[in-house]
C-alpha cells in the first residue's frame, strides 16, 4: 500500500466515490427515517413465542375445510375475479396511452395486434386463486410437511402485531428466498392464521411444469418473465398488473425482493424492479400508505441443498420440469428438520417516504411516473432495510454453528487430527455465545449437547458421528452421475475436486447462514490485525481497511454504505465484549487485539473463501492482456481453472471459493470499484482491467489474504481422505 | 332599563368618548351584576349612513332605533336621558332597511357554537329529535330507528336512546372570563369625532374574536382565546371604513375585519403576540342594498350585507345572485370575495369570482378599484384577484357589484341512488364530460347517507312497510344494496322545457351506471339537511363528539383514490391515537369539467380521550397532507386562514409567497391588517421581492 494512501480511496473510481459519498451523507437522514418508521422491538426475540403450526387440534382434514372468513387485508375491498382484473388491467388509462399513444404510433404496429398481446400476455401472467384448489392443496402440503418437516414454527407475537396492523392499507409480504417451499409456505400459514391468502409473484420457469403451473395459478401465483428487456409492453402489462393489486388491495402481495432463490444461503443483494413498480401506486398517491413486512423463512436443512452445490460449482441445474420434480420426491424420505418463520416489524412506506411524496402531480396519472434520484435513493435503503430485517429475525440451527466450526477444523488441523463430538460441542457453545451476543436467536431447545446432537442427525447425509465420537464429512458426491463437461457452465473441473467440492460448498451452505452476523466483526477483526500488524492500530486506520473490505464484500453480503459506520462502532463494542479486541484502552482511538484470539482466527477464517476467490479473479483479470476484453463467463472459467490449480497444489484449501456465485459478485464489485471496466458491445456485456486500480485492488486483497490464509495446508487428496466415501449416495 | 340608577362618574371622561362603556353597562345590567357597575347609562350612540345618526336602546330587549341626533349634547348625562326618552317615542318610518344582523350578535346568535339561540336539536327520550324553531322547513320532530340507533351506537359508541338532557354550555358566556381591553385613547378620540359606533364590551369582544370551526368552538367554551380584540367598531358606509382605516394606519392600530364571523380557517385569530391594539371592524351594518340595475343585471351591495338578506331583497324583485353557500345565512358578501367562495348552484350561476363585477376595497394607502362596470376588462393583470381571496389581510372590502339573474321559472330537486360510492363518481365524471350539469349535483358515500338519516321524520307503521318493500325492491331489481349504496342530490333551475331537457339527460345517466331515481323529496331533505349541518355538529360537541368537515378539490382521475386514502389515513391514524369510535365520510359537492370538490365529515367519540381538539388536528392535518399527497387542493373553497398556511408554500410556489409578501408590504406597510391569514409571517419578512 505504502504511499498510496488509504485503500478505500485507491479502490474507488471517482464517480463511485462520489455516490459512496452521497450514501455516507444520507447515512444518518437514514437513520433518522428508520427512528420514526420502526420502533425497536420490546424485547429480545425467543422461541417460546414461537409455535408449531403442524401441532394443531384439528385434524388435517377439518382444518383445510374450516370456513373461510379472512382478515381483510383492506376494509371494503372486494375480490375480482381473474377476468375482472384483466379487465381492469386493460382499461386503465395508462395501458390505454401506452398502447394507443405510444408503441402504437411510434412503433406503427396497428393497435389491435397490440391489444391482442397485451391479452395473451395477461393470461400468462394471471394468478387464479381458487379456495377449493388451495384447500386440496393444503392438504397434500399438510401431509408432506408432517413427512419432512419436525415442525413448522411460526412467531405467533409477530403475527399478532401483522394482524394489528393491516387493515388499512395495501401489504406487501417480502419473504427471505431459501428454497421452493417458501412460495407454499406464507399462504400455508396465512391460512392456518386466517389471513387473506397472498398473490405472490413467481418467475415464468413453472409455468412450463405440466399441472404444476396451473396449481401454483390457482393458489395464487402470477408469473413474471426473467427477462423482458426492452419490451415496453410487457413492461407496462406487468407494471399495471402489479399496481391494479396494490391499489385494490384485495390481497397482500408477496414476493421475494432478493430475486430469485439464494443458493447460497446467504442473503442476496435486493432487486429494485419489482418493490419500485410495487411503490409507484404510493409514490403517486394512488394509495396512502403500503405496509412492508419482511419474513424471515429459516430452514434448518435446505430441500436443494445438493442441487445447490452442484448449481455453485457449474453444474447445471436440470430444467424445471414435472417429471423432475417427481424424481425429487425422494426427497421426501429425509428428514428435514424444522422451519422457523417470523414476520417482522410492518413497515410504513409512508413513514419511509413521507416527506418525499407528491410534487410530481401535476402530471395526470395515465402518464408512467419517473423515479427521482431521491425516491430512487429511498427504495434502496428500503430494500436494503428489508434485508437486514429478514436477518436479524432469522433464527439460526446449531448446525449452522456446527458447520462453522467442522469447516474451520476442517481447513486448519492436520488430517489425523479428527475433530471429535466432545470438542465439537464446546466450541460450538462458545460460538453460540458469540453469535447470541451480535443478536442471534438460536435454535437451542434442549440442552447443547442435545439439540447439538439432533441437529447433526438432520443433516446426517452430509456429517456423520461415528460410534467413537468422531465428526465426519461425508462424501456426497460419490454416487452422482457422470457430469458432461460440455454442460458445465463454468470451468469443467475435475472429478476429484466435485469430490471434495460438493460436500464442502454443502456445509459452507450452512455457514453462510450465519455470516450476516459476522460478516462486520470478521471485517473488523480483521482490519485491526492487519492494521496492527502494519504498525498502526489507529481507529482511523482500521475503519479505512474496514470501508475497503466492506466496499470489496458489498456484493456478496448487505453492507449497505448508509450502516457503515454504525456497524462499525457496533462490531468494535461487540468484539471488546467478547474479548477479541482488547477492552482496557487508554487510547480511545487506537485498537488492539484481546485475549479470544481462538474467536479472532474463526472470524477472520470466514472471509478466507471470499478473499481467495476474489484475488484469484483479481489475477485472472489482470492477465488480460491491454486492450482486450472477456466476457464475464469467460473471466469465471478462467478463475476457476486459476483456482482448481491452487485447489490441487494445496495452495488453497477452499474449495467455495470455486462458488459462481461468489466469482460473479467479484467481478461485479471490481467493476463498482473501478478495477475492471464494463464495456457494453453489440448488446454483450464484455469486461476489461483498468491496469493500475486492478493491481492496487490486488495487492490489498492478496494482503489480507495472506492473513487470513491457514496455517496448516492440506493438499486436495489428503482433505479427500477426510471424507468418508460412500458407496451409494441419496442424491 | 330607565328605572336603573344612573350613577355617572363625570370625572372619568372616558365615559362620554366611549359608547363602548354604555353598551359595557347593558351588559352588565342584563346579566344582573349591577354592585360591578360603576358607570350606568342608557344610551347607544350609533351613526348611520345619512349624516350623524344616534341609536337608543332603552328597553331591556336593547331594541335599537336610530334618529337624528346632535353628537356633542351627549355630554350631559341627564340631557341625554331626557333625549332618549324623547327619541322612544319617535317615529322610525324614515330608515333603511336594517339588516338581520343586529349590532349585537349574541342577541340573536348563539355564542358557543352555529347559527340562531333559538335554533337548537334536542334529543328528548328514546330517540326522539326535536328542532326548536320553524326556521328550518325540516320536520321538527324525528324520530331515531332502531337500525340507525344500533348503527350509531357502533360507530360512535353513543346510545341515542339514552341520552336524555344532554349537558349544554349556558345561554350566555360567563364575562367574567374576558380580559380587560387595551385602549389606544388617540383611536378613541379619532373614532369619537368621526362619530361611528364602537364598544369594548368582553363579549362583543369575545363574539368577534373566533370563527366557527370546531376547534374555535371548543375554545371559546373553555374560554380558551388567547387574545380578544381590544374593541369592536361598526361602520356604516364605505367612507366611515376609509376613515377608520386612515385613522388606525395613524395610530399603529390593527385592524381584523369581520363579516359573518362563519369561516372556518381561523382567519380572524388574533395573534396573542400583538402589542397593538386590534380592532374587529364588524361590516354588519353595512348591510345595504346600494342599487339594483335590472336592465345590466347587476346590483351594487355594502360587503356587510349577508346572503339571505340580500336574496331576500332581491327575490321580492324577480332576482337572484344564484350564489348559494350553506352559510347563506350568515356569512356576508364580503366574506365570499375574500375567501374565494363558492356557491351550491355555482354550474348554472358561476363561484363568486365569475359574479363578481366590481370592487371597492380599502387599503391602508388607498382604494383599489376599477373603473369599470363592463362585462369584461383586457387592462393587465386583473387586480380583482389580488382583492379576491385576500382574507383580511390586505385591506377591508365595502362594496361589491355582482352579476343577478332572473329568478328560474322552475326549480325541481332529484335524488338517485347508485350500488356504490364508485359508481355514483363515474356518474358525476361522465356528467361533468357530457357537460350536462343540473344547477347543482352532490353524492354523499355510503356513511354520509346512513348518518342523514338521523334526521327522518317518524316512520308510521304503513311508511314502515312501504320502505322495506321499497329496500327490498331496490336489492331485488337494481342490484342495490343499502349498505354499499351512494346517494346523489339534484337541483334543476331554469325554464320549464330546460329544466325537463336535462332531467332527462340525468335520468338516462343515471340509468347507465345502474342508478335509481329516488325522488325530489329525498333531493329536498339532503339539501335542507346541509343547512343545518352546523347545528348537528354542535349537538355531537354537546355528546361528546368532536367532529368537523374539512374539503378539497382535485382532479378527476384522482377523485376516487383521494377520497378513499384519506379515509384510511383517518382511519389509520385514529387507531395509532388509540380512537374506538369514529366515523368519516366523503361527498362530492361540486361537478366540474376538470375534477370535484370534495367534502370530509370526521367525528369521534372523545370519551376517555386525553387533550382530544388536539389528536383532532393532529389527524385533520395528516388528512390534508394526504389529500394534497393525492393531488387535492389545500382546500376548495374554505381558504386558508391560520389553520392552513403550513401548505400554502408547497401549494403556489415560493415565488408567489414572495409575490403576495411584497404585494402586502406595498398595500400595507404599517401592517395594519396584521391577521395572520395566508402566509405564516415569518415567510413574509424572509421574503426577499
Amino acid at each position: 500500500m505504502g504511499s498510496n494512501g488509504s485503500p478505500s480511496q485507491i479502490a474507488e473510481g471517482t464517480e463511485q466515490a462520489e455516490d459512496r459519498q452521497k450514501a455516507a451523507n444520507a447515512a444518518p437522514q437514514l437513520q433518522e427515517v428508520l427512528r420514526h418508521t420502526c420502533p425497536s422491538p420490546a424485547g429480545p426475540r425467543v422461541l417460546s413465542t414461537f409455535r408449531n403450526i403442524l401441532d394443531r387440534d384439528s385434524c388435517d382434514l377439518v382444518w383445510v375445510t374450516k370456513e373461510w372468513r379472512p382478515q381483510q387485508v383492506t376494509l371494503h375491498a372486494r375480490t375480482r375475479t381473474t377476468a375482472k382484473i384483466r379487465q381492469d388491467v386493460i382499461s386503465s388509462p395508462k395501458m390505454q396511452h401506452t398502447i394507443e399513444q405510444q408503441l402504437s404510433s411510434q412503433n406503427e404496429v396497428p393497435k389491435e395486434a397490440l391489444w391482442r398481446e397485451l391479452n395473451d400476455i395477461l393470461i400468462e401472467m394471471g394468478h387464479t386463486q381458487t379456495m377449493p384448489v388451495v384447500r386440496w392443496f393444503g392438504y397434500v402440503l399438510s401431509k408432506i410437511m408432517r413427512k419432512i418437516y419436525s415442525g413448522v414454527f411460526v412467531n405467533e407475537e409477530s403475527i399478532a402485531r401483522l394482524r394489528a396492523s393491516i387493515g388499512n392499507n395495501p401489504v406487501i409480504f417480502m419473504p427471505s428466498h431459501r428454497s421452493y417451499a417458501d412460495f407454499l409456505l406464507m399462504s400455508y400459514v396465512c391460512f392456518h392464521y386466517n389471513i387473506m391468502l397472498p398473490v405472490i409473484a413467481a418467475g415464468m420457469d413453472f409455468v412450463s411444469m405440466w399441472g404444476v403451473g396451473r396449481l401454483l395459478r390457482d393458489s395464487g401465483a402470477f408469473f413474471i418473465r426473467r427477462s423482458f428487456g426492452n419490451d415496453k409492453l410487457y413492461w407496462a402489462a406487468f407494471s399495471e398488473y402489479v399496481q391494479t393489486l396494490i391499489t385494490a388491495g384485495e390481497n397482500p402481495i408477496e414476493f421475494f425482493v432478493e430475486g430469485t432463490r439464494s443458493r447460497t444461503a446467504k442473503s442476496l443483494c435486493p432487486k429494485l424492479g419489482l418493490l419500485s413498480v410495487a411503490l409507484e401506486p404510493y409514490l403517486t398517491g394512488q394509495v396512502s400508505d403500503i405496509v412492508v413486512v419482511p419474513i424471515n423463512i429459516s430452514y434448518d436443512r435446505t430441500l436443494e441443498e445438493t442441487l445447490y452445490s452442484y448449481e455453485l460449482l457449474g453444474v447445471p441445474k436440470p430444467k424445471e420440469s414435472t417429471s423432475g420434480l417427481f424424481k425429487a420426491l425422494n426427497v421426501l424420505d429425509e428428514q428435514y428438520g424444522r422451519i422457523h418463520i417470523d414476520f417482522t416489524e410492518p413497515i410504513s412506506v409512508n413513514k419511509f417516504f413521507g416527506d418525499l411524496r407528491s410534487p410530481k402531480l401535476m402530471r395526470p396519472l395515465h402518464l408512467p411516473h419517473q423515479i427521482t434520484p431521491d425516491e430512487s435513493t429511498r427504495i434502496i435503503w428500503l430494500a436494503n432495510y428489508v434485508v437486514r430485517q429478514q436477518q436479524k429475525n432469522a433464527v439460526i440451527s446449531l448446525f449452522s454453528l456446527a458447520a462453522v466450526v467442522i469447516t474451520h477444523h476442517v481447513l486448519t488441523k492436520p488430517r489425523n487430527q479428527l475433530l471429535n463430538m466432545h470438542q465439537l460441542t464446546r466450541q460450538v457453545a462458545s460460538l453460540k455465545s458469540a453469535a447470541e451476543s451480535f443478536g442471534a436467536l438460536i435454535d437451542c431447545r434442549d440442552n447443547l449437547e442435545v439439540s447439538l446432537q439432533d441437529a447433526l442427525h438432520i443433516h446426517k447425509s452430509l456429517i456423520v458421528t461415528s460410534k467413537d465420537g468422531q465428526v465426519q464429512v461425508k462424501n456426497v458426491a460419490a454416487a452422482q452421475a457422470p457430469v458432461d463437461p460440455a454442460k458445465m457452465k463454468g470451468h469443467s473441473l475435475q472429478d476429484k475436486t466435485l469430490q471434495v467440492g460438493v460436500p464442502m460448498v454443502m456445509l459452507q451452505h450452512y455457514v453462510n447462514q450465519t455470516l450476516h452476523l459476522f460478516i462486520c466483526p470478521a471485517i473488523v477483526s480483521l482490519s485491526v490485525q492487519q492494521s496492527i500488524n502494519q504498525g498502526s492500530g489507529m481507529k482511523a486506520n482500521v475503519f479505512a481497511k474496514y470501508q475497503f473490505l466492506r466496499t470489496l464484500l458489498s456484493h456478496e453480503f448487505i453492507l449497505h454504505k448508509a450502516w457503515e459506520t454504525m456497524d462499525f462502532e457496533q462490531s468494535i463494542q461487540q468484539l471488546q465484549k467478547l474479548g477479541v479486541l482488547d477492552e482496557s484502552l487508554h487510547d480511545s482511538m487506537k485498537l488492539s487485539l484481546g485475549s479470544n484470539s481462538h474467536l479472532q482466527q474463526i472470524l477472520c477464517q470466514l472471509l478466507l473463501p471470499f478473499l481467495a476467490g476474489y484475488s484469484s479473479a483479481c489475477s485472472t483479470m489482470s492477465e488480460v492482456p491491454a486492450g482486450k476484453t472477456v466476457s464475464l463467463n469467460e473471466a469465471l472459467k478462467s478463475t476457476q481453472a486459476r483456482l482448481e490449480k491452487l485447489l490441487l497444489s494445496a495452495q488453497l484449501n477452499h474449495h467455495y471459493s470455486l462458488s459462481l456465485d461468489l466469482l460473479t459478485a467479484a467481478v461485479n464489485s471490481l467493476t463498482s470499484m473501478g478495477a475492471v471496466i464494463k464495456n457494453k458491445e453489440n448488446g454483450k456485456v464484455l469486461y476489461s482491467p483498468n491496469s493500475n486500480r486492478l493491481r492496487q485492488v490486488t495487492q490489498i486483497v492478496g494482503d489480507f489474504l495472506q492473513l487470513v490464509a491457514p496455517i496448516c495446508r492440506k493438499s486436495q487428496d489428503e482433505q479427500a481422505r477426510l471424507l468418508i466415501t460412500r458407496a451409494k449416495a441419496r442424491l | 332599563m330607565g328605572t336603573a340608577e344612573s350613577t355617572v362618574r363625570d370625572d372619568d371622561n372616558r365615559l362620554f368618548r366611549g359608547h363602548s362603556h354604555i353598551l359595557d353597562d347593558i351588559t352588565h345590567l342584563r346579566s344582573k351584576k349591577i354592585g360591578k357597575i360603576e358607570r350606568v347609562a342608557d344610551v347607544v350612540i350609533w351613526p348611520g349612513c345619512h349624516g350623524d345618526v344616534v341609536g337608543i336602546s332603552t328597553t331591556e330587549h336593547s331594541v335599537l332605533k336610530r334618529y337624528q341626533f346632535d353628537f356633542c349634547s351627549i355630554c350631559d348625562p341627564n340631557k341625554l336621558r331626557m333625549i332618549a326618552r324623547r327619541l322612544t317615542t319617535a317615529n322610525e318610518n324614515n330608515r333603511k332597511s336594517s339588516g338581520s344582523i343586529p349590532l349585537k350578535r349574541q342577541e340573536l346568535l348563539k355564542w358557543h357554537g352555529w347559527g340562531y339561540k333559538d335554533t337548537k336539536v334536542i334529543v328528548t327520550q328514546r330517540g326522539k329529535l326535536f328542532i326548536t324553531s320553524n326556521r328550518y322547513p325540516l320536520v321538527k320532530i324525528s324520530q331515531v330507528s332502531l337500525k340507525v340507533r344500533e348503527w350509531i351506537q357502533q360507530v360512535w359508541g353513543i346510545d341515542l336512546y339514552e341520552v336524555e338532557n344532554i349537558p349544554e354550555p349556558p345561554e350566555n358566556p360567563d364575562i367574567s372570563n374576558f380580559p380587560d381591553p387595551f385602549l389606544e385613547s388617540e383611536f378613541l378620540d379619532g373614532l369619537l369625532t368621526l362619530q361611528i359606533v364602537y364598544s369594548t364590551d368582553g363579549e362583543d369582544r369575545f363574539f368577534r374574536s373566533h370563527g366557527q370551526a370546531m376547534s374555535d368552538i371548543m375554545n371559546a367554551r373553555r374560554y380558551q382565546i388567547a387574545r380578544l380584540p381590544d374593541l369592536v367598531v361598526w361602520p356604516n358606509s364605505h367612507e366611515d371604513v376609509v376613515k377608520i382605516v386612515d385613522l388606525s394606519n395613524k395610530c399603529n392600530i390593527v385592524i381584523i375585519p369581520f363579516g359573518g364571523g362563519t369561516n372556518v380557517t381561523s382567519a380572524v385569530t388574533c395573534n396573542p403576540n400583538e402589542i397593538r391594539m386590534i380592532v374587529s371592524l364588524d361590516t354588519s351594518q353595512m348591510n345595504q342594498i346600494l342599487w339594483l340595475d335590472k336592465r345590466n343585471l347587476t346590483v351594487c351591495v355594502q360587503s356587510g350585507i349577508t346572503g339571505r338578506d340580500l336574496e331576500e331583497q332581491l327575490f321580492r324583485e324577480g332576482f337572484t345572485t344564484g350564489h348559494d353557500p350553506d352559510s347563506l345565512e350568515f356569512s356576508s358578501v364580503g366574506g365570499w370575495v375574500s375567501t374565494r367562495a363558492s356557491g351550491m348552484k355555482k354550474n348554472r350561476y358561476g363561484n363568486i369570482e365569475d359574479l363578481v363585477v366590481h370592487i371597492r376595497f380599502v387599503t391602508a394607502v388607498g382604494v383599489l378599484e376599477k373603473e369599470s362596470r363592463g362585462p369584461r376588462i383586457s387592462c393587465g393583470i386583473d387586480f380583482n384577484q389580488i382583492i379576491l381571496g385576500s382574507e383580511g389581510t390586505l385591506g377591508v372590502i365595502t362594496e361589491v357589484c355582482l352579476k343577478v339573474r332572473p329568478l328560474p321559472q322552475l326549480q325541481v330537486y332529484a335524488s338517485f341512488v347508485f350500488p356504490d360510492f364508485e359508481t355514483g363518481v363515474k356518474f358525476t365524471h361522465d356528467v361533468a364530460m357530457k357537460n350536462i350539469q343540473p344547477a347543482s349535483l352532490r353524492l354523499m358515500d355510503n356513511m354520509q347517507f346512513r348518518m342523514g338519516l338521523i334526521m327522518k321524520e317518524e316512520q308510521t307503521f304503513i311508511g314502515e312497510i312501504v320502505d322495506k318493500l321499497k329496500l327490498t325492491a331496490l336489492r331485488a331489481i337494481a342490484n342495490i344494496n343499502e349498505d354499499e349504496m351512494s346517494f346523489a342530490v339534484a337541483v334543476f333551475e331554469g325554464f320549464k322545457d330546460e329544466v325537463a331537457i336535462n332531467k332527462v339527460k340525468i335520468e338516462k345517466l343515471v340509468v347507465k351506471y345502474g342508478g335509481v331515481s329516488a325522488g325530489a323529496k329525498n333531493g329536498e331533505r339532503g339539501y335542507l339537511l346541509t343547512s343545518t349541518i352546523g347545528y348537528m355538529r354542535d349537538i355531537c360537541l354537546n355528546l361528546g363528539m368532536l367532529s368537523d368537515s374539512f374539503e378539497t378539490s382535485v382532479p378527476w382521475d384522482r377523485v376516487l383514490q383521494l377520497c378513499k386514502n384519506v379515509k384510511s389515513v383517518v382511519a389509520e391514524e385514529s387507531k395509532e391515537k388509540g380512537l374506538k369510535h369514529l366515523s368519516v365520510c366523503c361527498r362530492v359537492t361540486q361537478v366540474y369539467d376538470t375534477g370535484a370538490c370534495v367534502y370530509f365529515y370526521f367525528a369521534f367519540n372523545a370519551a376517555g380521550v386525553a387533550d382530544a381538539l388536539r389528536v383532532y388536528e393532529q389527524i385533520e392535518s395528516r388528512a390534508r397532507d394526504e389529500a394534497i399527497a393525492c393531488g387535492g387542493n389545500i382546500s376548495h373553497h374554505h381558504g386558508v386562514g391560520q389553520k392552513r398556511r403550513k401548505w400554502v408554500p408547497r401549494q403556489i410556489s415560493p415565488t408567489a409567497v414572495g409575490l403576495y409578501s411584497a404585494i402586502k408590504k406595498t398595500l400595507d406597510p404599517n401592517n395594519v391588517f396584521a391577521v395572520q391569514n395566508i402566509v405564516l409571517p415569518a415567510e413574509i419578512t424572509s421574503s426577499k421581492l
